[in-house]
Parts: structure tokens; C-alpha cells; sequence
């Protein structure tokens, strides 16, 4: 039950934008993908969730291609929030949620699907947001909606008998630091009922705390992939960061000034 | 019922029903000559009365109807595509692109000279073409509606507009007398000659388009998501993309070539509804459907009273009443909380 990515590479052209590629995504795991600025983590999200082609290598859900499924199907299987959006008209906090609901794409809408987005409005604490208009509301706080409009769309109550994903890029960037730690406390909660989530960061502490597995990007290559503490290697971080950098086990934690 | 329509929003597209069928009352009734609504109703009408109801009132307010809804209805799936508030068939330089089809057909085709009275349909068909040929151009110009900055794409339009305005202008010069007559009221805008020969296919098509719009909104919400989340989320953006146009581009090129340029409906009329109760697409299709036939049926009974028994162009009152609303709109665009 995973992601796979096997020897995936992207080229634009004469640039190699990512180069063998090889990992997995695997259900009830939560693996960070760390890096540089333009070291091709977006770009790596953008190829595994199949908004383009790789120019070689494939992309594995389950047993199946990605190409073999049609686009509804990977969007119950999967369910991708990247770094920035902007909206331009006035939709409310609800309606921007209920968009992650899948498949409803006709004139009715389904009234068992209201639990669902009740409870992903209880879970990330958009209740009392729930009818305002959502450009109104502070970076923080949409933040917090589009994760919640990628998490109602592969939700599910008890556990994940079926397997899921959730792949995010800095879904905590403009988050303060309670909220931060409360999304990323939620994301464990679902990746113990059985869900594989895939997350960019930025903060390697936070990384070091919340990952199972690690996947250090360079230069569009994996560095160094695997268990946080094989990869949160002192001489490793400081190369590709170019900082000299200090790590100190249990708890596993990153100085760098 | 549809039930991304809340409760506020049915209320709404009630209420907007309800004016609609004012409207259409007051303008078979009124005019440069009044029909008593009594005599409708028992039937018991004059000779003429029933000639102007049926020959002059009936295809008038049928056209005003058809073109109210096509132009309110396409300027907000047009500004939901862009993700442009201020997309606008007429801004866009759609409209003119339609209006420049038709002059070009009537100038060059000799239309009276066709056989089966094929011209008749050849002008609204050459404004259908054009119009889809200026969205496709400003789908090339934007980069496949990527470059969907504001500023940019009514720079765009700006420039296309005076590119069919040069067109229209050429034409008009080496137009001979007749045809003259026939291209000055493609400019003004009216809804005067309206013949029931043509706008019974026209009435068809405008209503399949709205109701096929209706049926495709929920995935033009998810497009204001962003085109690749909306990919993500398993809306097949590139088809929808092209409906999207091409369907837009029939109901605009359908009432240009039928009526003329009757400015700022699409661009306002879409406004208004959000305002109002919100902005999710299944409602404001709807909305802007009633609200759009509202107007131009209320404008085009304006500009026959205005300076009755002569008659202003309605294409003057739609542009008086809309363009300080742009104004008001360009000026408050950052502030404005839809």
C-alpha cells in the first residue's frame, strides 16, 4: 500500500530538474521531503500527485500506473495541497472546503458528505469561520482552510482500510507556532489510522520530530533517504545547506547558529 | 431542487424571477403605443393591438429576453474562466470580434443576393466564428488564460477592441448606402428588428446553452481553486476550458449578430448577483440569467419612452447605466470583498 516512485527523472530542457528518483510513500507512514530553496521538493510533489509526466521512470499507485487511473480515481486516492492559492471571488469558508468533496460535480449535491466536512471543520478549528468570506481571513487562516479542503477529500472517520494519501507543500508556512504544531499533531493522528502523508518542510526540527522517514533533496537527487536519524547527518546537512550545522540525538535536533 | 442553492440564493433568483416577468409585462404593455393589459387578458384586442403584440412587441421583448440572459450568463462564466472579475464580453473585445463578423458578412457576402435566404443565417454564423476567434486569440495572448492578470488581460482587450474597431471602421468605408443602414445599427445596438425567422433557433440554442452551463458550474467553482487543483481534483480542465469558450463565444456572437452591442451587461449584471447572495456558479448562472433579461427588457422599454414616438439606441442606456458601475468597480477593485 504505497506511492512508488522509481527512477523517475524530469528534464525542461537541457536542466535536469529531478534525477533518479526512487521512494515510496507507504500508508500509516509520514515521510518529509527536505532540501534547499530550488532543489526540486514542489517539483518532485508536482510529478508524484501526476500533474505532468516524468520524462522517464514511473509512478507507481499501488500495483497500477499512474496513468491508468482516470482522474477521478486518483483524486479519491489521493489529495495534494501546494504552497500558495489565491481565490478571486468571494466564496465562503464552507464552500471552499466542500470543493475537496470529489465526484460531486453535477447539480445535486450529496447529503451524506455534510458529516464528513462538519467534522474536517471541527478538526482543524473552522467552525466559527465556517460563513465568512474567505479573502477576507489572514494568511494563516486560509492556510488552514486549504488544508482542510485537501484533507475532506480522502477523509475518513475510524481508519483507512482502503489505502490513502495526502501529499502537502509547507502546508505550515504561514501558520503560527500553536496552529503549526496542531496541524501537524492532526496529520500524525490520521497517518495512525492508516493514512500515508507526504510532507514538504522547511523546518528541519520539525522534520526530525514529526517524520518516520526522511528524504533529503539536492540538485534534483535524493542525498540521503531513510530513517530520520540515519539521515540528519551533521556533514550531510551542512554540505547541501552550505552552514555549518550541529545535530544532538534524543531528542533528535538540528543547530545551526 | 439544486442543492448548491442555499436558501438565501433560491430567495434571490425568486425575487429576480419576479422582476423578470415585470419587466416582460410592462414591455409588451407600454411603448409608443400602450396596450391596455385588461384587453390582454380577456383577449378581446383590436386588429392592430394584435399585429403589434405579435408582429413588434412579441419578437422585441423575445430578443431583449434572449440577449439579457446570453450576455448576463456569458460575462460570468467568461469572468469565472479568467478568474477575472472584470472579463466582460464587451471589455474582452468579444463583442466587437461578434460585431466585426457580422459587418464582414454583410459587406462582403452581399447577403440579399443568397439563395433560400441563407444570408439571414450566415451573419449570426459569422459572428458566432469571430467571437470564438477573439477568445481564442486572447486564450493564445494569455498563454492558455495563465497570464490571467487583471491588468493584463484588459490591456488585451483594450487592443483587440480597437483592432475590430479599425475593422469595422474599413468596412464601413467602402460599404455602399444600403449596407450602410444596416451597419450603423449594428453599432448603436437595438432590439427593433427582431424577426420571430430567427429567433426561434437563436431562443433554442440560448436556452440549451444556459441550461448546459447550469449543469457544468459546480467544476467552474472548483477551476477557482486554480487550473492544477482543479486537475488534482479530477475536473478535466482543458475540456471544460474549451467549453467553456466556445459556448460563451455562441451566446455572445448569437446577440451581437441579432441585436448589435449592447455594452457592460455581462459585466455588470454577474456583479450584481454575487453581491447579493453569493458566488458559487450553479446560482449565478441562474441569477445572472434572470437579472440580465430584467435589464436589458427594463433598458430597451427606457430607451422607447425616453423620447417617445422616437427611440433611443438600447445599447446607449445599457453603456449609461454601466459604465459608472465600472468605474465604481476599477476604483474599489482592491476593497471590494467578492
Amino acid at each position: 500500500m504505497s506511492i512508488k516512485a522509481k527512477q523517475v527523472s524530469l528534464s525542461r530542457g537541457n536542466k535536469w530538474l529531478l534525477n533518479d528518483i526512487k521512494l515510496d510513500i507507504d500508508c500509516g507512514q509520514l515521510l518529509g521531503v527536505i532540501g534547499p530553496n530550488g532543489s526540486g521538493k514542489t517539483t518532485l510533489l508536482n510529478v508524484l500527485a501526476g500533474d505532468f509526466p516524468a520524462s522517464s521512470g514511473k509512478i507507481y499507485y499501488e500495483n497500477l500506473l499512474i496513468n491508468d487511473y482516470t482522474l477521478i480515481d486518483r483524486a479519491k486516492y489521493r489529495s495534494v495541497m501546494s504552497q500558495q492559492q489565491e481565490i478571486v471571488f468571494s466564496y465562503t469558508v464552507k464552500e471552499i472546503v466542500e470543493m475537496g468533496i470529489v465526484g460531486e460535480y453535477g447539480i445535486y449535491k450529496d447529503t451524506h458528505t455534510t458529516d464528513r466536512l462538519q467534522n474536517i471543520l471541527e478538526l482543524l478549528q473552522l467552525e466559527e469561520l465556517k460563513d465568512r468570506n474567505v479573502r477576507t481571513l489572514s494568511g494563516g487562516e486560509q492556510q488552514r482552510v486549504h488544508i482542510a479542503r485537501a484533507l475532506v477529500q480522502i477523509w475518513q472517520e475510524k481508519s483507512y482500510p482502503d489505502p490513502r494519501f495526502l501529499l502537502l507543500d509547507e502546508p505550515t508556512s504561514s501558520l503560527d507556532l500553536a496552529h503549526e504544531i496542531q496541524v501537524l499533531e492532526i496529520l500524525r493522528a490520521e497517518v495512525k489510522k492508516g493514512l500515508g502523508v507526504m510532507v514538504v518542510f522547511h523546518d528541519l526540527n520539525l522534520t526530525a520530530h514529526f517524520a518516520d522517514k526522511i528524504a533529503l533533496i539536492s540538485g534534483g537527487k535524493i542525498a540521503a533517504y531513510g530513517d530520520p536519524e540515519q539521515v540528519l547527518e551533521p556533514e550531510t546537512l551542512s554540505n547541501i545547506y552550505g552552514l555549518a550545522m550541529n545535530v544532538s540525538k534524543k531528542p533528535l535536533r538540528v543547530s545551526y547558529f | 431542487m439544486l442543492r448548491w442553492i442555499n436558501f438565501r440564493q433560491s430567495l434571490t433568483l425568486a425575487v429576480f424571477l419576479l422582476l423578470g416577468v415585470f419587466a416582460c409585462s410592462f414591455g409588451t404593455i407600454y411603448g409608443g403605443f400602450d396596450i391596455g393589459f385588461t384587453s390582454i387578458l380577456s383577449g378581446e384586442l383590436k386588429k392592430l393591438e394584435t399585429e403589434i403584440l405579435l408582429n413588434i412587441r412579441g419578437p422585441r421583448i423575445t430578443l431583449a429576453v434572449m440577449v439579457g440572459a446570453a450576455l448576463g450568463v456569458s460575462g460570468a462564466a467568461l469572468q469565472g474562466l479568467f478568474r477575472n472579475p472584470l472579463a466582460d464580453p464587451g471589455l474582452i473585445g468579444v463583442s466587437a470580434g461578434a460585431a466585426l463578423g457580422a459587418v464582414s458578412a454583410i459587406v462582403f457576402l452581399n447577403v440579399e443576393l443568397l439563395p433560400f435566404q441563407l444570408g439571414k443565417y450566415l451573419i449570426p454564423l459569422a459572428a458566432i466564428l469571430s467571437s470564438c476567434a477573439v477568445i481564442c486569440l486572447i486564450f493564445i495572448l494569455t498563454n492558455g488564460f495563465k497570464k490571467s492578470d487583471i491588468t493584463y488581460v484588459l490591456l488585451i482587450g483594450i487592443a483587440l477592441n480597437a483592432l475590430a474597431t479599425v475593422g469595422i471602421g474599413l468596412l464601413t468605408f467602402i460599404s455602399t448606402d444600403s449596407q450602410l443602414r444596416g451597419l450603423t445599427y449594428w453599432m448603436m445596438g437595438s432590439f427593433g428588428a427582431a424577426s420571430w425567422g430567427l429567433l426561434v433557433p437563436a431562443f433554442f440554442i440560448i436556452v440549451l446553452s444556459i441550461l448546459t452551463l447550469i449543469f457544468i458550474a459546480r467544476k467552474l467553482d472548483i477551476m477557482q481553486l486554480g487550473e492544477v487543483e482543479a486537475y488534482r481534483l479530477g475536473v478535466e480542465v482543458k475540456k471544460l476550458k474549451m467549453m467553456v469558450i466556445l459556448i460563451s463565444a455562441l451566446m455572445v456572437g448569437i446577440s451581437v449578430s441579432l441585436s448589435g452591442i449592447i455594452g457592460f451587461v455581462g459585466l455588470v449584471v454577474p456583479h450584481l448577483v454575487r453581491l447579493i447572495a453569493g458566488t458559487n456558479h450553479t446560482y449565478l448562472f441562474a441569477g445572472s440569467a434572470l437579472l440580465g433579461i430584467t435589464i436589458t427588457v427594463g433598458a430597451d422599454l427606457l430607451s422607447r419612452m425616453a423620447i417617445s414616438p422616437a427611440e433611443l439606441p438600447v445599447g446607449l442606456a445599457t453603456s449609461a447605466l454601466g459604465a459608472p458601475f465600472f468605474l465604481f468597480l476599477v476604483i474599489r477593485l482592491r476593497k471590494i470583498e467578492y
